[in-house]
């Protein structure tokens, strides 16, 4: 068995769920921010984890009880796929395939990756818009009923660009969520413009009043895992974000 | 050498001795000016001190209240941090003249002059 391939372990058998959410560490930390908010104001239970050889050799202790750093967490028709530390770019496409194989096997009827993409002006943004990409006709509509605006042309660059490919591989509906964020900083603004994005997809209705109070707080105490995110982001070409793409010109 | 590396971690994060975190940074250079960005969550501006050193720039900001993170680590959990203060080194030699800066949603943006290159011609005898 190669050291790459990555297993989802369930301790809690999950039959079926019709959406799946995934946000690791990138850009602005928005995804992580957006979804560990999910997770705690939702009361998501935790169900199981992913496993590797190729993980780093690292696990997370919360209320004294030692957790893998990518865990998985579910609530009626919602599985959410979260990371508490940056994934190594060697080991995303394991990652990605991992996960979108897991959610074909679940009949997922829609995987959604949050992330954010980087404005120089963020500063001047009051409300970040959100952008989406999805892999067909049918998910740029439901983005589209939900006041995604459409990213027409770019580069997207992470596990959630991994994730496309093997949604569209794979024919699973899948889309990417993408909130003006800073790049380098911890972004709780541009998370709430997710989590109203998501709130509009699916029908929930999580409330961003007390992640937006919190925001200072979460900046400061997230400051250790965005400096870390930024020596990865720099290893998966986040740059090329910021680039037109030749053809279609 | 491990106690090497721990203490290069701690130096980027947060300095126990004197109860101060170490701010997010970046630096960028235009053809004439060097900018600052620096990530400030808790602080007001009255509390911020920029100063031009030798090293490079150094802040100092007070927190609005004293932070402890009370279940994290074994020895920062009994620290209460009260600032930030970071040295932050500059690619380019600058000019205090015509330095601005702004504050705008706890992000500091500090914009400095490139020193000019003064040519010294030395007449050979």
């Amino acid at each position: 068995m190669s050291s790459r391939v990555v297993t989802i372990v369930e301790t809690t058998p999950i039959n079926k769920c019709k959406y799946c959410l995934v946000g690791v560490p990138d850009v602005g930390l928005v995804g992580t921010i957006a979804l560990s908010y999910i997770i705690q104001e939702e009361q998501m239970a935790e169900v199981g984890h992913l496993e590797s050889d190729a993980l780093p050799p690292v696990i997370v202790v919360h209320n004294g009880d030692p957790k893998s750093t990518l865990r998985l967490y579910h609530k009626g028709d919602l599985v959410a796929v979260v990371s508490e530390i940056p994934i190594d770019p060697q080991i995303i496409p394991s990652v990605a395939r991992s996960v979108v194989d897991w959610v074909k096997s679940k009949n997922v009827k829609l995987l959604i990756a949050l992330s954010g993409i980087a404005v120089q002006n963020r500063l001047e943004i009051d409300l970040p818009v959100v952008y989406g990409v999805g892999s067909s006709v049918y998910v740029k509509n439901l983005m589209k009923d939900a006041g995604v605006q459409i990213f027409e042309e770019g580069f997207v660059a992470g596990l959630h660009a991994i994730l496309m490919k093997e949604c569209l591989k794979n024919k699973i509906p899948g889309m990417i969520l993408l909130a003006q964020s800073h790049l380098q900083y911890p972004d709780p603004g541009a998370a709430a413009s997710l989590i109203a994005s998501f709130n509009n997809l699916i029908g929930w209705k999580v409330d961003t009043k007390e992640l937006l109070a919190q925001e200072e707080e979460i900046r400061l105490k997230m400051r250790a895992l965005m400096q870390r995110t930024q020596q990865q982001m720099q290893q998966v070409q986040k740059g090329r974000e910021q680039e037109i793409p030749p053809l279609y010109m | 050498m491990a106690l090497d590396f721990l203490d290069e971690l701690a130096r980027e994060m947060w300095d126990l001795r004197h109860a101060s975190l170490v701010p997010l940074t970046t630096v960028s250079e235009t053809e004439d000016k060097v900018i600052v960005e620096v990530d400030l969550p808790l602080v007001r501006k009255r509390n911020i001190r920029l100063r031009l050193i030798e090293d490079g720039l150094e802040i100092e900001a007070s927190l609005t209240r004293c932070v402890r993170f009370e279940r994290w680590g074994t020895i920062q959990r009994n620290c209460e941090f009260r600032s930030f203060y970071k040295i932050i080194p500059l690619p380019s030699p600058v000019v205090a003249e015509g330095a601005k800066a702004i504050f705008k949603r706890g992000i500091l943006r500090v914009e400095l002059k490139k020193r000019k290159e003064v040519e010294h011609r030395i007449p050979i005898e």
